[in-house]
Parts: structure tokens; sequence; C-alpha cells
């Protein structure tokens, strides 16, 4: 295993210096010329009917080229979510409706000669509108009299769950083993406690843009801001009625996309324009866009129930969780499938198992993809629940969780009940080192020393807390990925990938795995990433899939291209193949002590004799989906006076699998690990009484700057997957799911207060301290 | 207008309309795309490029100032050879790179004026640029890298590429003549101010563009008041401290007269926004613009500042407490403005102080904030001023609060009676409770340290 030259090696990501330079490589970086610029018209409304829609004022402005309402856009209904088709989320949206459902959702886009313009002409259209009571309150949704956000003819397409529009079900997901009942009855206690998390933005730095225009054939050129081209390209062309054959879809550089740009939001939009007026058209979209009309991370109500024996067995766990979709359901069936799907296997020894979740509409901003996907709802409460229960017990919640957590070689009866999309299927363990995650991050937080402590100096109460989560690593057999590479006769190799890369460095990681199986350093393949005419199709970035599913692609396809080098080689050497070794950028015959440079073989096989192209393609999909590990233990200080949490430490140790670039892969976990700690200390959306949302800018949406930073640990504890290639599994989301429980069983161990709400802002901590009697 | 203007290194020029922001004369007119917007609004920081040796945000900053300037982007610097940009590549500091330019940016204005930074100006120096992706720490890494190897005394040698612009750096073009306004002096901009007051001035433009975003509707007449030198400065004189209406915060954080006589109002300045913030934001625009959350005020009340108002027809001194007559409305004639703000020097055993709270710690506009001024005799309280912001249109004095301790001594009784009695004096709308406690807190704090 040592003698890799490329796998765990700190390759420099291979656009850093470009990115560094300023180059243009954002969407918004490539000039169109003389395009249209498209704004929208967003409702003012939580929920309306729209009586009346008056455009001519605005059509006769000069500089405006179209006006699009529902009168002239196609009445089909799609789902904005990126997913692999048929997607697993309720087709619920039209382009525009005669109805809004949200303070933000669209009525009419303007494209003009200019923005001003285009903005402008927006404010002359006029609307009449018929309001309809709203529903924001996700208790009330499901009862009787309650406000129907959805009452058309909206279907489904979800073979695991159930879809009730007119009861406001997005979805239900529902499943037991075991007998609950019984074994609350056998408990010797039962703990019960509901937890929130709330809607948080994913605040990529970079809003969404999509610029459309055309190719010499005339077909439609979409160079967007996507994480799912290949899906953009479909759903774009299944609702235009454009052929699939006449779209390209480019992603260029994305800055930033945390699952926000898993969303066909914009290009359906965008496209029309360009292929009605037959000219180029864009949008850049701003902040306050992003925020009130972009996609969010669902709001979860959990509520948790475990029946548990003296000896700590639980023996009985009831999870209801309600999910807030907001106005539609993009990803609302897997998200909440998640919250279940990818949380209740780490404790793999409860024997009886109800899981009930409902996913309802509200006139509220759309939630949506969002790293964690679910997992981070459900992990919050599940560990301040095992906190609780072991302070009950009055054992160390790190021994608890490493005794009864799923190991190397165990399966959970979860897999077999949900999956994302589909149905699940079985599933064994085959890498976990969590238990040396939470000795390793126990170590270095002083796990031992400063549990329950209680040290205080004056105001200031310190306490240390502790989190475990995991995730997957792409989604079993729906999730593929293509590669194709081919030979240049310099012995470099061309690499196209349909993998999506959003800033994570996956294109780096997969030349990295390309060179390694071939044998070449990682600077000899220049790759190539993302275009629906180049490059071969993928899922796109999501589901914590590309290292492991684009990898294995990748891998394969490698693997396939050194086989035709070493074939020409035993041509050229009139040896058999089996003789034949693959050394660093050389084939070599060890018998005889000769050997044969790539430059040499390539050449050969362009010029010289039988001549072709060596290259090859293959596609991976996966049968399981190996399980990345983390812990998280946090040390935070608590200002009794204020309520003020200052997280001082945060350690995360990973298991990601064998660890193919170590700086990107800590790279990965320090971003998840500080927006998981923003998202639970200041993160928040807050709303008027009419749905509206009133912070929607950087000045009253916080997010933690330089700043506020505690100190960030990040330690990988590497195992090796059998599955993965070179023994990896995902590292991109799973970190992002503990900082905000570890947080809260710090501040319990700090000043004894349970945080069930987030965010935990100092607001909220100040009142629960007032309530517990403690400042 | 047509505007002339050395743009890393070179001289260029460009057309702009009067509200146009540097940002979009960058990238649209010129095709420098490096510079990124990420909110336009002051509090990303991925629009930051450095002008005359000072990082700002180009999302606030209008064109029609950079006339005659000296504008560095991230086109401007080395690439492969820049020892920052390099940096931030070996240490895996660029993820999806779109914070990126902005932040080696920023990295360079702080290593240019501090070649070996600690961990934590580091970290002051960025809080204006925001990154998603990667949780700071390989960037802090890279600014270390590049400490290290030199790189900041190397660029402080390498000044003097630029271009001097060669002609005039400023043609009007059209109707601009009489809709903008570029002063040479304060006497010529009073003598505009007389004739057109509807004008609206231009200053460092960090509540003016904000406010346009939030949907001020767009001023028919502009004036350039940014450069004015009898704006800028700080003198003492008379007894009092005498700080020009055009003063920076950078420039009054870092002055050794304020950092003297009123060490609370340096520590101010370092909290307004981040540095490319405080390198544009004025405290005379702080003080006029009358935000609620606006910093400056509740200091300068308590400090008993007073401010000088200037118009063609003369002079005249109001104390800064009477300068509102409503929210965000001040008395200020239309053809005055703010020419500068007098504070009375305290005497040595005064104490002052300034806090505010936000959720986060940086780059807040408060949610809160007190300021305090207090003269001690002998043991009992002699002068006391208190005063509480951003939780009423103006700040307001803590009367209450400041009659209890008139005379008292500090002891642990009274101060707790007056933390109470201060948490009860605000009414703040929103987050009430949070509010109410930590006013009182923080004046509780203030005693305590005006007590030792
Ligand atoms: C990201 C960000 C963070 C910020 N954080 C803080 C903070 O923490 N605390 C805080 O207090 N503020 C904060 N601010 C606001 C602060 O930057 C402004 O209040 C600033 O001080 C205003 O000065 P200016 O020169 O930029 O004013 P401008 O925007 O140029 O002008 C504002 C208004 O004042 C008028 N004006 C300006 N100068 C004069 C004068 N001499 N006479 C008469 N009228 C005049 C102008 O006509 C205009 O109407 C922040 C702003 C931003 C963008
Ligand atoms: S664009 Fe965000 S600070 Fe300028
Ligand atoms: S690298 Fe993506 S925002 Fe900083």
């Amino acid at each position: 295993m040592t003698d890799y030259i490329n796998i765990g090696k700190n390759k420099e990501k291979v656009d850093a210096l470009a990115l560094a330079a300023g180059e243009p490589l954002f969407a918004d970086d490539f000039a169109l010329k003389d395009p249209l610029h498209i704004a929208f018209l967003y409702s003012p409304h939580a929920h309306a009917k729209i009586k009346s829609i008056d455009t001519v004022e605005a059509e006769s402005m000069p500089g405006v080229a179209l006006v699009l309402t529902y009168k002239n856009t196609p009445r089909v209904l799609y789902t904005s979510a990126g997913q692999s088709h048929p997607e697993p989320s309720p087709y619920d949206m039209y382009m525009f409706d005669e109805k809004v459902r949200f303070v933000g959702d669209r009525v009419a886009l303007v494209a003009a000669e200019s923005e001003e313009i285009a903005k402008e002409a927006v404010k002359k259209i006029k609307v009449e509108y018929e309001m309809l009571p709203a529903l924001f309150d996700i208790e009330e949704a499901e009862k009787d009299g309650a406000p129907v956000l959805h009452d058309g003819e909206e279907h489904v397409m979800i073979p695991s769950a159930i879809y009730r529009p007119e009861k406001n079900l997005a979805a239900r997901i529902a499943f037991l083993y075991g007998d609950s009942q019984k074994g609350f009855e056998e408990a010797d206690f039962v703990q019960e406690a509901t937890y929130y998390t709330h809607i948080a933005s994913h605040c990529a730095l970079e809003t969404h843009v999509t610029k459309a225009t055309f190719d010499h054939y005339g077909r439609l050129v979409l160079i967007t801001s996507t994480q799912v081209p290949f899906h953009a390209r479909r759903i774009v062309s299944n609702i235009l009625g454009i052929p699939l054959g006449k779209i390209r879809v480019i992603k260029p550089r994305i800055g930033g996309g945390f699952g926000s740009k898993q969303e066909v939001l914009l290009e359906p939009y965008v496209a029309l324009v360009a292929w009605r007026t037959k000219r180029p058209a864009q949008i850049v979209t701003s902040r306050e866009e992003y925020f009130v009309s972009g996609r969010t991370r669902h709001a979860m109500r959990s509520r948790i129930k475990m029946g548990v024996k003296n000896d700590g067995t639980i023996v009985a766990m009831e999870i209801d969780d309600l999910m807030n979709a907001g106005a539609y359901g993009p990803h609302g069936p897997t998200v909440l499938a998640n919250t279940g799907a990818k949380v209740l296997p780490l404790f793999n020894k409860i024997e009886n198992v109800s899981f009930y979740a409902d996913c309802v509409y509200t006139n509220l901003p759309v939630g949506g993809a969002y790293r964690g996907y679910g997992a981070t709802q459900g992990f919050f409460g599940l560990n301040q629940h095992i906190d609780h229960i072991t302070r009950l017990l009055g054992i160390d919640m790190a021994e608890f969780v490493k005794k009864w957590h799923i190991k190397t070689g165990e399966t959970s009866e979860v897999f077999k009940a949900i999956g994302e999309g589909k149905t699940g299927h079985e599933q064994v363990v085959t890498s976990c080192k969590l238990s040396e995650c939470i000795d390793e991050a126990a170590r270095v937080i002083g796990w031992k020393e400063k549990r329950g402590a209680k040290r205080k100096e004056g105001d200031k109460c310190y306490g240390v807390g502790m989190a475990v989560a995991t995730q997957g690593s792409g989604i079993p057999l729906i999730d593929m990925g293509g590669a194709h590479i081919k030979m240049n006769e310099d012995g470099s190799f061309n690499l196209y990938v349909g993998a999506t890369d959003i800033g994570t460095g996956s294109d780096t990681v997969l030349a990295q795995i390309a060179a390694e199986t071939l044998k070449v350093p990682s600077e000899k393949i220049i790759v190539l990433s993302s275009d629906t005419d180049l490059t071969p199709y993928d899922v796109g970035a999501y589901a914590s899939s590309t290292t492991y599913v684009s990898g294995n692609a990748v891998k394969r396809c490698a693997q396939k291209v050194a086989e035709r080098i070493m074939e020409v080689a035993s041509e050229m050497l009139e040896c058999p193949r089996e003789e034949l070794t693959l050394g660093v950028e050389e084939v070599s015959h060890v018998k005889s002590g000769r050997s044969l440079s790539f430059k040499d073989v390539a050449y050969y096989a362009f010029y010289a004799k039988n001549q072709f192209q060596i290259e090859e393609s293959a596609s991976f999909v996966s049968p399981v989906s190996p399980f990345p590990f983390c812990a998280t233990f946090a040390e935070v200080e608590v200002d009794i006076k204020t309520g003020i949490v200052r997280p001082l430490k945060v350690v995360t140790a990973m298991d990601c699998g064998n660890v193919l670039n170590p700086k990107l892969a800590e790279g990965q976990v320090e971003g998840a690990v500080l927006n998981g700690v923003s998202f639970s200390l200041c993160e928040e959306y807050l709303f008027d009484e009419k749905g509206k949302m009133k912070n929607p800018s950087f000045w009253d949406y916080k997010v933690y700057k330089t700043t506020d930073l505690p100190e960030i640990v990040t330690i990988l504890v590497p195992s090796f997957e059998e599955y993965g290639p070179y023994g990896a599994k995902s590292v991109g989301e799973v970190a992002i799911n503990t900082p905000g429980p570890a947080i809260a069983n710090a501040i319990y161990d700090a000043v004894g207060i349970r945080m069930y709400d987030l965010p935990m802002t100092p607001e909220r901590v100040l009142k629960a301290i007032k309530e517990k009697g403690v400042g | 207008m047509k505007l002339r203007f050395t743009l890393n290194g070179q001289e260029v020029t460009a057309e702009a309309s009067p509200l146009d922001r540097l940002l979009d004369v960058l990238r649209e007119q010129l095709g420098y795309v490096g510079t990124k917007e990420g909110c336009g609004e002051g509090e990303c920081g991925a629009c930051s490029v450095i002008l005359n040796g000072k990082l700002v945000n180009s999302c606030l900053v209008p064109a029609l100032q950079v006339r005659g300037g000296d504008v560095l982007t991230i086109e401007g610097l080395d690439g492969e050879e820049d020892a920052l940009q390099k940096a931030f590549v070996e240490e895996g500091a660029v993820q999806c790179g779109f914070c990126i330019p902005g932040m080696v940016l920023a990295a360079r204005a702080l290593l240019s004026a501090n070649p070996n930074p600690t961990r934590e100006e580091i970290k002051w120096a960025l809080a204006g640029n925001l990154c998603r992706c990667t949780g700071y720490e390989r960037i802090f890494r890279a600014v270390d890298k590049a400490a290290a190897e030199g790189y900041g005394r190397k660029i402080a040698a390498e000044k003097g590429r630029r271009d001097n612009v060669s002609e005039e750096s400023v043609k009007l073009q059209g109707s601009e003549p009489s809709r903008v306004f570029l002063p040479g002096d304060l006497e010529e901009a009073l003598e505009i101010l007389a004739r057109y007051p509807d004008v609206t001035l231009l200053s460092g433009c960090t509540d003016f563009y904000p406010d346009l975003k939030k949907g001020k509707p767009e001023p028919e007449r502009v004036m350039d008041i940014w450069n004015l030198k009898e704006l800028k400065g700080i003198k003492l004189e008379d007894g009092y401290m005498e700080i020009g209406s055009g003063t920076t915060f950078s420039e009054v954080a870092s002055s050794d007269l304020v950092k003297k006589h009123f060490p609370a109002l340096a520590y101010l300045s370092t909290l307004i926004g981040a540095v490319a913030i405080q390198n544009r934001a004025t405290i005379g625009g702080n003080l006029v613009n009358g935000s609620a959350a606006a910093d400056s005020p509740p200091l300068l009340f308590v400090l008993g500042a007073i401010a000088v108002l200037q118009s063609k027809r003369g002079v005249r001194e109001i104390p800064v407490t009477e300068l509102y007559s409503g929210y965000r409305k001040t008395v200020l004639m239309p053809d005055e403005l703010l020419k500068s703000v007098k504070i009375p020097l305290p005497s040595v055993k005064s104490r002052q102080f300034f806090y505010k709270r936000g959720s986060r710690l940086a780059l807040t506009i408060s949610r809160l904030s007190v300021a305090g001024f207090i003269e001690l005799d002998g043991e009992a309280v002699g002068d006391i001023r208190l005063a509480a912001g951003s939780m009423s249109p103006v700040p307001i004095f803590l009367t209450e609060t400041e009659k209890y301790l008139r005379g008292k001594k500090l002891t642990e009784e009274v101060i707790d009676e007056a933390r109470l009695i201060a948490s009860e004096e605000v009414s703040p709308r929103t987050s009430k409770d949070y509010r109410k406690r930590v006013t009182g807190r923080l004046v509780s704090r203030f005693l305590k340290e005006a007590r030792s």
C-alpha cells in the first residue's frame, strides 16, 4: 500500500491556481453577446390565487423583449429536484402557476435589453390576487380545515412514500420492526423528548447563475451554476419539449453548492426565453433571491422515545418526525427517508423500532437538498437523546456509543426497510472505525478530565459534549457515473467525467485515481468534467457520491486503458501479455529486462501498425453505499448572564476510508464542521406574520466569520473500504451532522440545560437558563 | 462619464454612469472578472480590491470616486510567481475559489501593513471575507506561509509601478454636469449645496449603496465629498478634539490622539464592520445617516460631543444629542453639511466605555450597544452618563440609572441595583428579554471596571 504514487498524496487541486488568479471560470464570468436579461416578479403573498395578471404595460416598455406568465408557458408538471429519473420527488410545480404558495414564489418574468429595464418592467406587471388563508405551522398541516396548498392535479412518482396533497402531505414514510410497545414495557425507564431543527440557507458564495446561448448548429447551450448538468438537460427538455439532443449543458467552475444547486431552478426559464426569442439570455440572481426564492434545509420536529434498561440496553425506540417541505416538495420524500435511513442504523442493536415520518407542505420557502440531507436533522435529536440517557444511567457517552454502534460485518434492519428513492435492501457494513474516531477525538479534547468538571469562571461556564454520525456514499443501484479516458502520444491522458466538481476537488481526486491505476503521476491526467456534449453521464455532485461512484467508474475505465496499453506492448515486445508488468509510465518484461515507455506504446498505437486510439469508457453503479463515520467533540463556554455560547474547540475524527488526498479531505471536514457550527449557533430565517423572510441578506442572516471561529481540529482515521476506489468512502457531507448536537451536549455539560431547539442563539440559551434558574 | 484611473499599474479609461459601482465597471466594462459579487452589500468581501493602497469592497465604491486613483485587482498579481497566491494553492486553501480573489487581496493588504501578523491579527484582517467552503483554517495557514516567506516586506519594496494618470481624470457627459458634482474644496461644495439643496452627498458610501438596495430611490443629483481635505483629519483645539466628518473609522482607530483621549472611540472604530468597511465608513456619515444600529451616536452622546454644521451661510454648533429629529432624520438644513465633530477632552479621572452585542463577534450591525462616561469624585460617582443604542430609533440616555448612581459609592449592591434599573430602562421591540438583561449586565460590567 505504501508504494502508491498518487493515492494518499497532497496533490494540489488542479484548478486552484487559476481560481486564485481570478481567471474567468464561473458562469457569470462568461460574457454573452448581447444577451437578454431576465428578472422575476415574485409573490408578495404566502398563499393566493392570481385573479388577473396584466402585462401589457410591461410588454410595451422599450427594451422589453418577452414577458412570461402561466398564460404563455408550458403547463408541464415537474419537480425542480435534480435527481435521477424518475425523480423520487412529487411533480408539484409548473414554471408559473395560477396560484402562489409562498412569499418569493414566481409569478412572472421579464426579459429585456438590460437588467435595469427588466426590473423596471417587472414593477409594471399588474397582478390581482385573491388571498387564501396561509399555512405556516407544520402541526396544523394535516388537520381538517387546514388550507390546502396543492389542490390541483399534481401527481407523484415515489414508490416508497405515501403522497396525499389534499392533506398537505408531501410524503409519509413509516416502518417498524420488532414490537416497540413490548419493548417499552420491558424497559426500566422511558425517555422521551422533542427536538427542533430549523430552516437554513446554504449560502454558497456564488448565487444561482444561468446563461443560455446557441452553438453553430442552433442548439441551445446552457452555462449554468449547477451540481447536476445531466439532470438539468433532461428536465429542461421534458418541460420545454426541446429534444434533449438539442441541448448542451456546461458546468463551469461553481462557487459552492452544498445542495442548493442540485436543483433545476433557473435553467427552464432562461432556456425558454432564449428558445422563444432566438437570442442569448441570462440571469444572475441576487443574494436576496438566493435566500427567499432558492432552496433551504428542511426544518424538522423530531420526537424520540426510548425504552432503556438499567444495564444500558435500549430495548425500544420510537421516532416520530414531522418535516417542513415548504411550498413544494423537491427532495422532500428522500430527505425525510434519510432522517431515518442514515440515522437509525448507527444503533443497530435496538430490537424494537418504530419510525414514522411525515413531510408536509406549508406556505414557507422551499426545502431542498442540503449537505447532510436529513441526517443532520435526525442526528441532532438522537445524539442529545443518547447523551441524556447515558447521564441518567451515570455512564460515559463515549463508552456507551463505542459499545452499541454498528460495527464492521454488521447490518441493520433499517437498510432493508428504507432506501433513497427505491425501497431499501440489505447491506453489511464493510468498514467502520467509529470507535477509533471516538477515542482519538476524546483524547484531543481532553474528554476524561473535562467531562462533568463543571468548570466556572465568573459568569462563564465550561463544558464538553460529543456527537457521532454517519452518512452514505452515493445512492445504491441508482447513482451512476461514467468515465472516458484516451491516451495521447506523450503518455498523458485525457480523462472525461460527468462528475461535477463544485469546489470540492473531485476533478483532482478523480485524476489521482486514474493516475494511480495507470501508474503515472496525476499531473499527466488532463481532466475535463461536466459538459453534456463532451463527457459521459454522471448523476452529479450529491449524496456524497463523487469519490465513491464516479471514482469507481474512473478506476474501472483506467484499468481497461491499462489493459489496452499492455496489449500493445505485448505486440511490440512480441511476448505474451501475462509476462508483462505495468511500471511507472512504462511496461516491462522482467524476463528479458526490456521495457517500453508509455510514449513508445502510444506512438506505436498511433503511427506504426494496426493503428488505433487507445481509449476506453466505463460506468459504475454501486450495489451498496458504504458508510463514512465521524465523531465530533466540542468544548464550549456559556456565559450565563448573556446566553452567549462560544465554541472554543471542535475536534472531529473521521473515518472516510482510505484517504485519497489528505489536504482536500481535511478541507471538506473543516468546511462541513464550520457550516454545522454556524448553522446551529446563529443562522436563522426570521419570518414576519405573513410568512415573509425578514432577514434576506448577510447583514441580518448571520454566518460564521473568521473572528467567530473556534479552534477546529480534524483527525483522519483511515480504514479500508473494500468497495471503494483504493479503499475510499465519501467525506463531503457527514461532518456537518455532528457539531450541532456536540455543542448542545456541551452546553448541557456546562450549565445543565437542554437545547431542544435550534439555533442556539443567546436569546434562546438565556431563556433556557432563566427557566432552569441557573443564571 | 469618462473615467481615467490606474488599474494594476496601467492607465485605463472607462465609461460609467454616475452611480455605477467600481465592481460593475471592473467586471462589465473592463472585463476584469476576477473580482466577484457575493452579496452587493459589503458583507462578504468577494468584491475586495485595493484602492489607493487600502482594502475596499468594490460593491460599495462609486466608480466616480476612483478617478485618478490606483486600483489593484486580483489580475494585477503575478499568479504562479506570487508567493501569496502560491501559498493559497499549496496549502489547499482553495475549494470552490469564489471567495479566494478577495481573500488574497485582503491578506495582501494585511501583509503589506503588517508583514508578520499573529493568528489573531490574520483573523481580524480577514473578518470581512466570507468563505463557505474551507472553514478558514487552510486560508490562515496560507497567509502564515506567505508571511514567513517575507511576502509583506517584498511587496512593500515593490511599489511604484503605477502609471500616473496622464490627462484629466474625469469627463462628464450629456446631462451629467447638472447631476454630478465633484467639488475641489469645501467652499465649492457649500456653494453647490446652496444652489442644489436636493443633492445627495457621497462620502464612503457604505450606507449609501445598502440603502439603495433596500429600496431608497436613486438620487437625481450627487456630490462627491469623499476627497475634501477640509473634512478630514483629527486635531486638538481649545480643550476639544475635532474630528473631520470625512475621517474614516480606520483613521480614527489608528489615531494616537484618539487612543489617548478617547480609547472607547478608538475601540468602537475597530468594531465597525470589518477592515474594508472601516477604510471607507466615515464618522460623519455614521452620525448623519442616523441608522438605529449606528455605533458612534451613543458614545458621542455620553461624551458630550458637538456637531459642527456648515453652510454657505456660516457655521453653527449643536450638541450631538440634538442632531436627530426622528428616525433617520436630522436637523441639518438642506444646504448644510456636517463639517466635524468636536468632543470635549475628558479629565484624567474619567472613564469611558462602549460595548456591543450581536450574534457574531465581528461584522455585526449591533443589536444592542451601551456607552458610558463616568467621573469619580473620590469613591463616589460624580458625573455619569449612560446611553443605549440599537433598541430605539435614536440612542436613549439611561437617566434613571444615572440618577440612582450619582453620588453613590460603587459597592456590589449599588452596582447590582444599577444593573436592574438599567435593564428596566430600555424597551426594545424584539428580543426583549435578552436585550434588557444584557443591557443591565453591560452597565454593571462597566461600573466594575470603573471602580478598579
Ligand atoms: C458591511 C457593513 C458593516 C457595517 N457595520 C457597522 C457597524 O458595525 N457599526 C456601525 O455603526 N455602522 C456599520 N456600518 C455602517 C457604516 O459603515 C456607515 O454608517 C458609515 O459610517 C457611513 O459613512 P459613509 O461615509 O460610508 O456614508 P455614506 O454612505 O457616504 O453616506 C451616508 C449618508 O450620510 C450623508 N453624509 C455623509 N457624510 C455627510 C456629511 N459630512 N454631512 C452631511 N451628510 C453626510 C450622505 O449624504 C448619505 O445620505 C456598516 C456598513 C456595512 C456596509
Ligand atoms: S459583493 Fe459582498 S462585499 Fe461586495
Ligand atoms: S473557497 Fe468557496 S467560498 Fe471560499
